[in-house]
């Protein structure tokens, strides 16, 4: 199948990753985003309990590599076919610059691809916040226009106090509902979001 | 429950969905196989496509206010992975002299580890957790009441008292019940004739705290 599958030559921007136990498997995320072609991808990696995953991915770093997609109306799941070095820190997300162009992007993938059970997000200058107490407030993040979407998963208060009220870059997962954060650049640095709460 | 979900319920049989008043319902006519089932199938697959490719941003969320610029830096990127450490362990003694010693330093914590320094278990801990946190760690434990004592001067308190949400306040007025009844129950009457209904009725159940025979005239 890989052989009909697109293939792209990148700096790939590892945003982040997820995992979980499915029965006696252990399943992993990796959301990938390309620097300069500004794709999405996603490394499915599968191991049973315990063992370790044959290949490893460092959140908030970056390596120039080629990988392929499967083949599909929306391209997302890929592997990777040839990666040098395990790389740099990469400076600044090159993800969308308003929630506005985010749903854009998301719509334009369920037209594609109406199974899609979550999407990648890399928002750029949004600002993280609590509308409200913590018992019964909201999380949500807000772009420079004033659009508001909400963040899910838990209580956000790592990358609350990263962000101080200012606007910061926020790698998540879209699961239709609300932004499951996977990693928070602000002031230079990266820094990886467990899933809190 | 809508019309949709109430004929899935009852059978198709028993309720035939109406049509949905969405866009979408004029793609039904197209479609192959026109049994009652499939129709209310295809509705829901339809709406569901619908809301995810149609959802739209929130607006009207006021921007937050931002924390005022740190004045002192923070502790190298060793030294943080090393307190990010004895947070996790909760490891009070050597907690304690790490912490002293970066007030000491004249550094602060770093911001990605400022929510679990404020949730140290240990009372203990709490005066030295709160030498080094920091314009930002005083800014973010002003928005969570039980930080209240990072920055819990009087004037602290009662700004939340003053400007706090219902749920903001009513929590502290517990914790000042707690420590000074009748300074509690001073804040209370200054206010109680402009409270609404509902406020009133959860504040009079933070003020249990600590009810004594001298509350009796207020209440």
């Amino acid at each position: 199948m890989l052989e009909r599958g697109e293939r792209v030559d990148d700096s790939w921007i590892v945003l982040g990753q997820r995992t979980e136990e499915e029965g006696h498997l252990t399943v992993r995320r990796t959301w990938l985003l390309g620097e300069d072609t500004r794709r999405y991808a996603l490394v499915l990696q599968f191991t049973a309990a315990g063992s370790p995953f044959a290949e490893g991915f460092v959140s908030g770093m970056t390596w120039r590599g080629e990988i392929a997609f499967y083949p599909g109306a929306y391209p997302l799941r890929a592997v990777v076919r040839a990666r040098s070095g395990d790389g740099d820190r990469f400076e600044g997300l090159p993800g969308h610059e308003t929630v506005e162009a985010f749903l854009d992007h998301t719509s334009k993938a369920t037209a594609l691809l109406s199974w899609l059970e979550r999407l990648p997000a890399a928002l750029i200058g949004v600002v993280p916040l609590l509308d409200g107490a913590p018992e019964g407030g909201r999380w949500l993040i807000r772009d420079r226009a004033g659009q508001a979407l909400p963040l899910a998963g838990g209580d956000h208060w790592t990358l609350l106090s990263m962000s101080g009220g200012r606007p910061v870059d926020l790698a998540a997962e879209w699961n239709g509902e609300g932004l499951i954060p996977l990693g928070v650049a602000a002031a230079g640095t990266y820094r990886i979001l467990a899933q809190e709460g | 429950m809508d019309a949709l979900t109430r004929a899935a319920v009852a059978g198709t049989s028993r309720e035939t969905p109406s049509a949905s008043g969405l866009p979408t319902d004029g793609l039904l006519g197209s479609a192959k196989g026109k049994s009652l089932e499939r129709n209310l199938l295809l509705r829901a697959g339809m709406r569901t496509v619908y809301r995810t490719a149609g959802r739209v941003a929130e607006s009207g969320i006021e921007a937050p206010q931002s924390a005022p610029d740190e004045t002192i830096p923070a502790c190298s990127a060793k030294a943080a992975e090393l307190l990010g450490r004895l947070l996790v362990d909760q490891r009070t003694t050597i907690l304690l002299e790490a912490l002293e010693r970066l007030r000491l330093a004249g550094l602060r914590l770093p911001h990605a580890l400022l929510p679990g320094a404020l949730n140290v278990e240990q009372e203990e801990l709490r005066p030295a957790v709160a030498a080094v946190l920091g314009e930002r760690g005083r800014w973010l434990a002003r928005l969570n009441p039980e930080w209240v004592w990072a920055v819990g001067d009087e004037g602290d308190l009662r700004d939340v008292w003053d400007e706090g949400a219902l749920k903001e306040r009513t929590s502290m007025l517990r914790r000042v019940r707690e420590r000074d009844p009748a300074l509690g129950r001073e804040w209370l009457s200054e206010t109680w004739r402009q409270e609404k209904a509902d406020a009133r009725s959860a504040m009079l159940e933070a003020f249990e705290e600590n009810l004594s025979p001298e509350d009796e005239p207020f209440l």
